[in-house]
């Protein structure tokens, strides 16, 4: 299954949105971003997706009590709906019970409403009702028409695989409301970080650990194979300083580095436990969905990947991570689930980087009232995939003036304004010549050419990322 | 900013056309929506394309934006905003070439927002060198003014509004002038070894002067006050102007 397009009315700070993901050779997987400033809607926008995807049942045990479902409507309006078109692939994705099957293409909606009559007949409780959330459906001549509830809607789904990770990917410490989702056997568990900030990512771990025991136990091959691919996977290059998966016990996953310091997963730091806790549960996810069968595979040169499509939601997946390994982790995913399509939200530029053709959308900042939600043009998209980061900081999709501190335009101020004065002919004060002095020096620093050679962190930073990314030599 | 050619004179049928639709906004009770609709639908129409040809002719090769000569032009700008000034909407002398990044950064503001003692600076009706100038690094900047003891407030109002202290721009026109600085020296070289005449030097430095790169940078250093700096002091001294 892929998402080929969202429609988002009246959704919180969206009056309207509307965006298309098909690729220009009308494929779906890679990776599509969300940019925008704080509050500009890149959550609610993957929540929505989200919504779409899973249908209302799910939606309401993610989204928790109704009163404040009040927040998912556009100002006093008293509907508030999210529809998407859904593609899906027979091979990987069969819809329950008989009736025909949909062409490539069908709707999933769903519509937060205040049902009750408009006005103010239960006066003193104004404000007072509760909106609903329910599907959207389609008759035709009078008939209910919803293909979606047989297919991804339905709670034991067979295939349409879809997974969704707020920003805090924690491998530890859910509260025990959340650990209740976290259990449950439907999608609702691949959704709850994205929903709930008090979850971890800690049943996929478990997953693993008891899969290793069962395997003690019982010597099935298949369990280590199961156990094998998903070692793999995780040693292959996706935590830095050569981390690879040394051994799992019935307690613990051992990571060891390359100075052989052998640690459990959940000692090692924020960055990796979440990268680690993301693609395990990931992992687990499309087991359960997919099964076994045809799940692993290798690519042309040899490397592992999870072969099976879906769609994937991560909230800014640039959380705690060194900007290396920022630029590094979207080809990782890429290369290791080529049949997903990713739509993340970030704050980096060296993330956005990687998305592939349109696959850059914007959401304008709410104060910014004379934009609206778009894609990236064509040409816009090149010279952000194209260009250094830092001019992609300057350009349309993060419209940043200018990339130093305040600190240093304010030098830069001062500057112009004395060596303005100095070239006048006016003369200087004794102060002002030698802050003059001074100011010349720093200016040599912050207009040295980007670059140039001379540059003396140049060499001794090198590339912190080929620590991170370098093929390990054997 | 930069020198531009003087805005050239359009026809009186034209004229008369674009003040037949100024009359249309007097006229209107909603002044400033009907300069808005006006210009909207004047600025899609055939008939308006002589604006736009002289504007791009003004603005010379490359058809860079008047203000920051960085970016590729596409928009008409109205120098006084339409919204403030609704009647100003459908006149010539108030048409300026710009690109999307200065037309958004000056938005509809137009200090101090009234007619007389305006503070922008006006490229196409003022020089723009009095005003400023461009230092080693390629940073635009105001002019000192002894008489204020600062530096010129319009100048600094100008730079602001537009933010042509924007770090795209400080580089690029850093890179034009490190640019012209080499040919510069280059050239002298070869004019001191006989292998070219002062002829060709002329032809050289116009040849630069007409690259759609940075042109604020080459009309400074090559024809504007930057001229009396080296190498361009004895760059046009030898070329013999």
């Amino acid at each position: 299954m892929y998402v080929k397009s969202i429609t988002l009315d009246s959704i919180r700070g969206f009056k309207k949105l509307e965006f298309n993901f098909q690729r220009p050779d009308h494929s779906y997987a890679g990776w599509t971003v969300f940019l925008g400033g704080n509050a500009s809607g890149k959550s609610t926008l993957l929540r929505s997706i989200a919504l779409a995807v899973i249908g209302p049942d799910a939606g309401r045990l993610l989204l928790g009590n109704p009163e404040s479902w009040r927040g998912w409507m556009h100002a006093d309006d008293r509907r508030a709906e999210v529809k998407a078109t859904l593609t899906w692939d027979p091979h990987f994705d069969r819809f329950k019970t008989k009736g025909a099957s949909p062409g490539i293409f069908f709707d999933a909606g769903v519509r937060f409403a205040l049902e009750g009559k408009d006005g103010g007949d239960n006066g003193d409780r104004q404000g007072g009702e509760l909106p609903t959330l329910r599907a959207v459906e389609k008759r035709i001549a009078g008939t209910r028409v919803l293909t979606v509830i047989r297919g991804p809607w339905e709670p034991n789904a067979l295939g349409w695989f879809s997974a969704g990770y707020g920003p805090m990917r924690r491998l530890t410490g859910s509260s025990s409301e959340s650990l209740r989702f976290s259990l449950d056997q439907s999608c609702v568990s691949r959704f709850v970080t994205l929903f709930r900030e008090d979850a971890a990512l800690s049943e996929s771990e478990a997953w693993l650990k008891t899969n290793h025991s069962r395997w003690l136990e019982s010597q099935k091959p298949e369990l280590k194979e199961l156990l094998d691919r998903v070692t793999a996977l995780l040693s292959d290059n996706l935590l830095p300083q050569g981390m690879r998966i040394s051994k799992t016990t019935v307690d613990h996953v051992f990571v060891q580095d390359a100075r052989n310091v052998e640690l459990p997963m959940r000692d090692i730091s924020d960055g990796c436990r979440g990268i680690y806790a993301t693609v395990l549960d990931l992992v687990h996810g499309m087991f359960s969905v997919y099964g076994i069968e045809g799940l692993f595979g290798e690519d042309t040169s040899g490397r592992p990947i999870v072969n099976m499509p879906g769609v994937v939601l991560i909230d800014e997946i640039e959380a705690h991570l060194h900007p290396a390994w920022q630029r590094d982790i979207p080809e990782w995913f890429k290369l290791h689930f080529p049949k997903v399509q990713f739509f993340v939200t970030t704050h980096s530029p060296l993330v956005a980087q990687a998305a592939d053709p349109n696959g850059v959308f914007l959401l304008p900042s709410p104060a910014d009232l004379n934009s609206e939600p778009r894609p990236l043009e064509d040409d816009e998209i090149e010279r952000l995939r194209l260009g250094r980061a830092e001019k992609t900081l300057l350009g349309v999709a993060f419209g940043l003036k200018s990339v130093r501190s305040r600190w240093a335009n304010a030098q830069i101020g001062k500057y112009k304004r004395l060596n303005a004065k100095a070239k006048s002919g006016a003369s200087l004060s004794g102060d002002e010549a030698t802050e003059l002095k001074g100011l010349e020096k720093q200016m040599e620093i912050a207009f040295e050419p980007v670059l140039s050679d001379s540059t003396p962190l140049g060499s001794s930073l090198s590339d912190a990322a080929s620590v991170v990314s370098a093929p390990r030599a054997n | 900013m930069r020198t531009l050619l003087a805005r050239p004179e359009l026809s009186a049928a034209f004229l008369r056309r674009l003040a037949a639709k100024a009359a249309l906004i007097e006229r209107d009770p909603d002044k400033k929506g009907a300069a808005a609709r006006i210009y909207a639908s004047s600025r899609q129409a055939q008939w308006f394309k002589p604006v736009t040809d002289a504007l791009k002719q003004m603005a010379g090769p490359g058809e860079r934006c008047m203000i920051c000569s960085g970016s590729e032009s596409s928009q008409v700008e109205h120098f006084r905003p339409k919204a403030a000034f609704p009647l100003m909407a459908m006149v010539w002398a108030n048409f300026l070439w710009i690109c999307g990044i200065c037309n958004q950064s000056k938005g509809d503001r137009f200090p101090p927002d009234t007619e007389d003692g305006e503070l922008l600076i006006d490229p196409t009706n003022e020089n723009v060198w009095d005003f400023f100038f461009v230092d080693q690094f390629g940073n635009l900047t105001e002019r000192w003014r002894p008489d204020l003891n600062d530096i010129d407030p319009r100048a600094h109002i100008t730079i602001t509004i537009f933010s042509l202290d924007r770090d795209a721009l400080q580089e690029s026109r850093q890179l034009r002038l490190e640019d012209l600085k080499e040919k510069a020296r280059d050239a002298i070289n070869l004019l001191a070894s006989g292998r070219i005449s002062a002829a060709d030097l002329r032809e050289r430095i116009s040849r630069w002067r007409l690259q759609p790169f940075q042109p604020d940078v080459t009309d400074y250093f090559l024809h504007g006050p930057g001229r009396l700096e080296e190498p361009f002091a004895e760059l046009l001294d030898r070329a013999g102007r």
